[in-house]
C-alpha cells in the first residue's frame, strides 16, 4: 500500500514540479546565452547588453526562489488537502494504516525538496557551464567551471585531507535531516492547527508553525549563548591542546551531534503528529 | 447466529462539552438489510456514520464491524459515501477507477465502467469538469461498484433531481453485495422508503424512537414511514 500511496502522491506533485523545472531550465540557458554574448560582443554594445543582462538577472534569481516556493507549497497543500480537506474522507476510509499514510506524505516531500535542490545546483552549474565566451583553445564550451572547481577541491584536500571523504557525506547527512526536521514541523503544525481549530484550520497552522519556531529559535540562542558562555574557556583550552587532526575529529564529530539533534526533533515531532492523527482526527 | 454486520456499544461522541450528539447509543445490524437512518437534522446521523469510518473518534464506546474493532483492516469492509465530494477534482474519471482498484480488492472496475456508461459519463473528464449532480453520481458509482460487507451511504439523493433520485435508488438496489448491509441517512423518506427493510427514527442524542421492519410498521401503524417521521417528530425541536 505504502507504494501506491507513493505513486499517488509523487505524481500529483510531478504534475505541476515539471512545469517549474522546465521554466527554469529555460530562464538558465536564456540568461547564460545573454551572459555570454555580452561577454563576446563588441566593446560599443556591451554597456547596453550589460544592462539589459541585469535587468534579467534580479527577475531569474527570483525566479529561482519562487520556483522552490512553488513546490514547497505544492507539496504541503498536497498534505493538507489530502489529510484535512473533503479529500480526507477518501484518504482516511482507504485500507491503510495511518502511519503508512504519513510516512507517504514524508517521503514524498524528502524525494521533492531534493530534486529540488538537484535543480538549483544542476542550474547553476549549466550556467556556469555555458556563460563563459568560447575560446580559441575551447571554440563551443569552457571549462573554466570545472578548472575551478577542481581547484576548490584541491585546496579543500590540502586543508582537511582524507576527512573530506567524511565531512561530505556528513554534510549531506546533516541537510537531509535538516529537511526531515522541516518537513516533520510543517506536518506537525498543520495537523494540530486542524485538530484544534474549526475554521481556519490552514491560518491556525500557519500561527502554530510561526510560534514554534521563534520558541526554538529562542531556545536556540538561549543554549548557545549559555553553553557558549559557560564552556567558552573549556573549548579554548581543549582546542589549544588539540593537534590538527583531533580537530578535525572534533568538528567531524560536531557535524553528527547537529544531525543527532534534527533526528531527534523530526522524531518528536512526527510522534505528536501520528498521535493527533490515529486519536484527535476530526472530520467533522 | 451470523456476526453483527456492525455493532455498536455505549457510542458517546460530543463537539463541545456537554452537549454529546451521540449519548450512550448502541445497536446492532444483521447483513443482508438496507436500513433507513432518519432523523431531524443534527441528531447525529452523520456523526454515526463518520465514526463507523474512523472520520472522527469516540470519546467513549466501541464499534466493530463484522465482530472486528474498527481499524484499517476495517476499512477494506465498509463502502462510504459522505455527503461531499471526496475526490481530487485534478483528476479524470479513468484515474478514479485506477486509483479504486489499487486501494480496493473488492473494486469491481468492469461494474464501475457499465455504470458510467449508462450515466453517459465520459471516463476522460476532469472531475472538475462535471456538474454537482454528475460528480455525485461518480462518487455513488465509485461506491456502489465495490463488494463491501457494509454500505454506508450519507444522503445520496439529496442534491439531485428526481429522475437522477429514481435512478440513484434503482442503483443502490440493483448493484449492492446482497450479503451486505446498507445504512441510509436521507430526509427525503417517500423517495428512499420503497427500498427500505428496515428503519430507525433517530432523534437527539442518538436517541433511537422507533425502529423495526418497514413493511410491518407500515402495516401495523397503517401509515407511510414518511407520515409517521412526521407524527413522531412532530413535537421534536
Amino acid at each position: 500500500m505504502f507504494r501506491k500511496l507513493l505513486k499517488y502522491d509523487l505524481a500529483y506533485v510531478w504534475r505541476w514540479w515539471w512545469i517549474v523545472a522546465v521554466a527554469l531550465v529555460g530562464a538558465t540557458l536564456l540568461g547564460a546565452f545573454l551572459l555570454r554574448g555580452t561577454l563576446a560582443a563588441a566593446e560599443e554594445l556591451q554597456a547596453l547588453l550589460a544592462i539589459v543582462c541585469g535587468l534579467y538577472f534580479v527577475p531569474y534569481v527570483l525566479a529561482m526562489g519562487a520556483g522552490t516556493l512553488v513546490t514547497t507549497i505544492l507539496l504541503y497543500w498536497r498534505f493538507y488537502s489530502h489529510f484535512f480537506s473533503d479529500q480526507g474522507y477518501l484518504t482516511f476510509t482507504l485500507p491503510v494504516k495511518r502511519r503508512t499514510l504519513l510516512l507517504s506524505k514524508i517521503c514524498n516531500e524528502l524525494i521533492w525538496h531534493v530534486a529540488q535542490g538537484i535543480l538549483l545546483v544542476l542550474c547553476i552549474l549549466l550556467f556556469f557551464l555555458i556563460a563563459p565566451p568560447a575560446t580559441a583553445e575551447y571554440p563551443v564550451i569552457n571549462p573554466m567551471l570545472f578548472q575551478a572547481l577542481g581547484n576548490v577541491f584541491s585546496a579543500l584536500w590540502e586543508g582537511f585531507g582524507a576527512m573530506l571523504l567524511l565531512y561530505v557525506p556528513e554534510l549531506m547527512l546533516l541537510l537531509l535531516c535538516a529537511t526531515l526536521f522541516q518537513i516533520c514541523l510543517v506536518h506537525f503544525c498543520i495537523t494540530v492547527g486542524a485538530v484544534i481549530a474549526k475554521k481556519w484550520k490552514l491560518l491556525a497552522g500557519i500561527g502554530i508553525y510561526y510560534g514554534v519556531n521563534s520558541v526554538l529559535s529562542l531556545a536556540t540562542q538561549l543554549l548557545f549563548g549559555l553553553a557558549g558562555g559557560l564552556m567558552f574557556p573549556g573549548l579554548v583550552a581543549i582546542l589549544g591542546k588539540c593537534t590538527l587532526t583531533e580537530g578535525k575529529v572534533l568538528f567531524a564529530m560536531l557535524f553528527l551531534l547537529v544531525t543527532l539533534v534534527f533526528l531527534t526533533l523530526s522524531v518528536f515531532f512526527y510522534c505528536i503528529t501520528q498521535d493527533k492523527l490515529d486519536h484527535k482526527l476530526n472530520l467533522a | 447466529m451470523s456476526v453483527p454486520v456492525l455493532s455498536c456499544q455505549n457510542l458517546y461522541k460530543s463537539y463541545r462539552a456537554g452537549y454529546p450528539v451521540l449519548n450512550a447509543f448502541r445497536c446492532e445490524l444483521a447483513p443482508g438489510k438496507i436500513v433507513g437512518l432518519l432523523g431531524p437534522n443534527g441528531c447525529g446521523k452523520s456523526t454515526l456514520m463518520k465514526l463507523i469510518c474512523g472520520l472522527l473518534s469516540p470519546d467513549h464506546g466501541e464499534i466493530l464491524i463484522c465482530g472486528e474493532p474498527r481499524s484499517e483492516k476495517t476499512n477494506a469492509w465498509v463502502s462510504y459515501l459522505p455527503e461531499r465530494t471526496y475526490f481530487d477534482s485534478a483528476m479524470r474519471v479513468c484515474e478514479l477507477l485506477t486509483y479504486f482498484a489499487d486501494f480496493y480488492e473488492d473494486f469491481d472496475v468492469a461494474m464501475a465502467r457499465d455504470l458510467l456508461r449508462d450515466l453517459g459519463i465520459d471516463e476522460g473528464a476532469k472531475l472538475r469538469t462535471l456538474s454537482k449532480g454528475t460528480k455525485e453520481k461518480v462518487q455513488l458509482v465509485m461506491v456502489m461498484s465495490r463488494r463491501a460487507r457494509l454500505y454506508l451511504l450519507d444522503e445520496p439523493i439529496a442534491g439531485v433531481d428526481p429522475a437522477a433520485r429514481d435512478y440513484i435508488l434503482r442503483t443502490i438496489i440493483t448493484n449492492y453485495n446482497k450479503e451486505a448491509t446498507v445504512v441510509i441517512t436521507t430526509h427525503l423518506i417517500r423517495d428512499i422508503e420503497p427500498v427500505l427493510d428496515e428503519f430507525a427514527f433517530m432523534s437527539y442524542g442518538g436517541q433511537i424512537l422507533l425502529s423495526g421492519n418497514a413493511d410491518e410498521v407500515r402495516e401495523r401503524e397503517g401509515k407511510s414511514l414518511d407520515e409517521l417521521f412526521r407524527e413522531v417528530f412532530r413535537y421534536v425541536p
